[in-house]
């Protein structure tokens, strides 16, 4: 191989490496920036169910089927459950993963029931975590000076502009953790008992009415 | 009154009032977590630490957020900015010690220039003027100096009236009293002792009622208490520490990707679950 041809396939190969980097920088781009209108979207869905200032109740049927829409209920169920999900019998899977989904939405709906009207929501931008996760970070901004509050969503894409909720950390503090962490101290201290944990969810469920 | 007695009386009162303040509310109130399993909280100190968690929640209860919503309904909101902005400036000469402990000259730079433009123009700190000129508020405590010098945790602590800490954060809430030097000079002083007791006092129903709605959506979404604040509390403060290191980017107690699997997806078998455990859908 001469010098001019090693020169040239050099050259060839740097720019073939450059090509394949913009097109997947492209993509990666293309992609966050449809997460963030994924979650733009369910914000705006979100505050126009809210617009009519409803109580709990009324707000309940109306954000339920958003909620279990766009929040992948039963990834963050097994990720929250740990170890003990595969310890679970499949009955008991079943039964935790609806108890786990209406806690969760129960717990949203009454947070953003007492969302203030003045306060606004907004997305500051993304980052790509692994593969199929973006990062959208994204700002509640308050009422009366109090500081914006810092929350990072984390979305999945499942192809076809099919994107789902997986964790919300708030100032730092991953939601998904705190519940696994939660509920895996339930279990210890009621000797390894995933049923005393479900009883558990099964009384929150029935109060949080409010 | 002796300057011992004084000395004594001052290190109680200022213990105290840092401990309402970072204890009971979310504020400070937070968690963390392990690489092993995110979340989890070394805490081999669990039972006593619960008994003094119980003990924590009845003052709260009884005492604090009864006086901290009676504080957050009666006096004007544009007053509360004032005590929240005046509180803040007394603490940042601390805030400023650190941030040189740590090495961050920016964040010390910030300090001062907030603490001189604030106690100026901003009538003793009861204005943040400096906030307004992209001088903001950045927390710092020696706990977190601590952390970035390396220092681990350890075990999990709850403090009596102070509220969720670990042996690291304990230290560090003793040495941040002990050092503050508005407390020092007012413990020079016959009647000094009011001054400390007060700002305590005012600390803490401050941060309690700037954290009302937090606390109270925590209780309602736990099915336990203690073990949700204990883990927030960790995640809270390691999340502190991250900007302190300004590793904010870099990595994140937050559980990744490869950590969400759908329910139908494999997974291995083995104690805690790891990255290996866990197939994409």
């Amino acid at each position: 191989m001469n010098r001019r041809t090693f020169c040239g396939l050099m050259a060839a190969m740097m720019l073939a490496l450059s090509a394949t980097g913009l097109v997947r920088t492209a993509a990666a781009e293309a992609d966050q920036a449809a997460a963030r209108s994924f979650m733009q979207t369910l914000g705006d869905n979100t505050l126009a169910v809210l617009s009519s200032d409803p109580t709990f109740n009324q707000a309940l049927p109306q954000l339920r089927p958003l909620f279990i829409q766009n929040f992948d209920m039963p990834t963050i169920g097994r990720f929250v459950l740990g170890r003990y999900w595969n310890q679970a019998t499949p009955s008991q899977q079943t039964t935790y993963t609806d108890l786990f989904t209406e806690m969760v939405v129960r717990t949203y709906t009454r947070r953003f029931v007492g969302y203030d009207v003045g306060q606004t929501f907004q997305i500051d931008g993304s980052r790509a975590d692994g593969d199929s996760d973006v990062i959208v970070q994204s700002q509640i901004i308050q009422t009366g000076g109090a500081p914006p509050i810092a929350v990072d969503w984390r979305v999945r894409d499942y192809g076809g502009g099919n994107y789902k909720i997986l964790d919300v950390v708030i100032e730092g503090v991953s939601m998904a953790a705190t519940q696994r962490s939660e509920f895996s101290s339930i279990i210890q201290r009621n000797g390894g008992s995933i049923d005393a944990l479900l009883n558990l969810m099964q009384d929150n469920v029935n109060q949080a009415s409010g | 009154m002796t300057h011992r007695t004084r000395h004594l009386m001052r290190r109680g009162a200022r213990a105290t009032a840092a401990g309402l303040l970072c204890g009971l509310t979310v504020g400070c109130a937070a968690p963390q977590a392990q690489v092993a399993d995110a979340g989890e909280v070394y805490d081999p100190l669990e039972p006593v630490n619960r008994v003094i968690f119980d003990f924590n929640t009845a003052v709260d209860d009884v005492i604090l957020e009864p006086v901290a919503r009676g504080y957050a309904e009666i006096v004007p909101p544009p007053l509360q900015d004032g005590v929240t902005n005046f509180l803040r400036n007394l603490r940042t000469p601390v805030i400023f010690a650190n941030e040189v402990l740590q090495g961050d000259w920016d964040g010390a730079e910030n300090a001062a220039a907030r603490f001189f433009i604030n106690s100026i123009a901003g009538v003793g700190g009861l204005v943040d003027v400096a906030e307004l000129n992209g001088y903001e508020f950045q927390d710092e405590d020696f706990g977190q100096t601590l952390a970035v010098w390396g220092v681990e945790e350890g075990p999990y602590l709850v403090i009596p009236f102070l509220g969720p800490s670990n042996f690291r954060d304990a230290v560090g809430t003793a040495v941040d009293a002990y050092a503050d030097p508005f407390d020092i000079i007012a413990a020079q002083h016959e009647d000094g002792i009011w001054f400390i007791v007060g700002r305590g006092i005012l600390s803490a129903i401050d941060a309690r009622a700037r954290n009302l709605d937090t606390i109270e959506d925590i209780r309602a979404s736990s099915l336990d208490y203690y073990a949700s604040v204990r883990s927030i509390y960790q995640q809270f403060r390691n999340a502190q520490i991250r900007d302190s290191e300004a590793e904010a980017e870099a990595s994140s107690d937050a559980p990744g990707a490869d950590e969400f699997i759908s329910p139908g997806a494999p997974s291995g078998g083995g104690d805690l679950p790891g990255a290996d455990d866990f197939v994409s859908p």
